[in-house]
């Protein structure tokens, strides 16, 4: 795997980190999206990471909400609309993406699965 | 212990804060803790807290002045839960929210959320617009909207 240099997000109240694994790349966000507009910090760093899986043809992307407490709805239209654009690429340059999630958190336990439901092409579930 | 039940209740609360978001994770926090006394079922508390975030995001967001007001009430069974939130603000403001809320309620709460995360994807807007109708998927609440002397209330009845 290439090495796809995203340095981690720090915000107030959320961290979003890209490891890079030998089973692929897992972004972990890790902590609470409450904030008015997150998609002003949070956008602009999964546009980078959309760019950097494409540049180096990444085929998989892990991400990992399992130490994410709690995200309002301006924090789902921000992960969508990431998701979203997965769409406006051929079908070569696309990625999957496998959710990760702890069904003991009340939010994951039902918005993964209407993600899921969204893109069923490109998101799959892994329940930690 | 046996509880005292007032009007019907079996506990209540009423905050009326400034609209400034920065309280809200403390509100959502506080419903949190005052619905873990109530209820035995901790999921059900925490989807209550996420609809009340929901609520008064959307009353600060569009709120004209000062003073947001949320009412929760479970009633003395603790099947039904009722919450309203109140803020001030505009007739047209409300007819937006009126006509939000008449969609959502008009399709299947799952179909409801879908379309509004969709549509919120493809917008610039920078308002997300998917809140009520996500109150309305994972918590199944009946949602209305009322206007009143210049405040709009929506009101969520939450039954398990």
């Amino acid at each position: 795997m290439s090495s796809l240099n995203v340095q981690p997000l720090q915000l107030d109240k959320v961290s979003i980190s890209l490891l890079e694994e030998e089973s692929g790349a897992r972004l972990v966000f890790d902590g609470i999206i409450d904030m008015r507009e997150p998609g002003i910090e949070i956008s602009p760093y999964l546009a980078k990471i959309h760019d950097a899986l494409i540049f180096f043809k990444e085929k998989t992307i892990t991400i990992d909400f399992t130490l994410l407490e709690f995200m309002n709805s301006s924090g789902i239209k921000t992960v969508i609309t990431w998701i979203m654009r997965l769409n406006d690429l051929a079908n070569d340059e696309r990625y999957q993406i496998s959710i990760r999630f702890n069904p003991d958190i009340t939010w994951q336990e039902s918005s993964v699965h209407v993600m899921k439901q969204l893109f069923p092409d490109l998101i799959s579930l892994e329940m930690s | 212990m046996t509880s005292t039940i007032i009007d019907g209740k079996k506990a209540f609360v009423e905050l009326r804060f400034g609209p400034n978001w920065e309280y809200i994770s403390t509100v959502r926090n506080f419903i949190i803790n005052f619905l873990a006394i109530t209820l035995d079922d901790k999921k059900r508390a925490d989807r209550i807290a996420m609809a009340v975030n929901e609520l008064v995001e959307n009353a600060i967001k569009y709120s004209v002045e000062d003073g947001i007001e949320i009412n929760l009430e479970v009633l003395k069974n603790s099947h039904q839960i009722n919450v309203t939130v109140r803020n001030h603000g505009s007739e047209d403001q409300y007819e937006i929210l009126n006509n939000i809320i008449t969609e959502i309620n008009n399709l299947p709460p799952l179909e409801a959320y879908m379309k509004r995360m969709k549509e919120s994807a493809t917008k610039m807007d920078k308002e997300s617009n998917i809140g009520l109708a996500r109150i309305r998927y994972e918590t199944n609440a009946n949602i209305s909207p009322s206007y009143n002397d210049q405040f709009i209330t929506v009101h969520a009845e939450f039954t398990s």
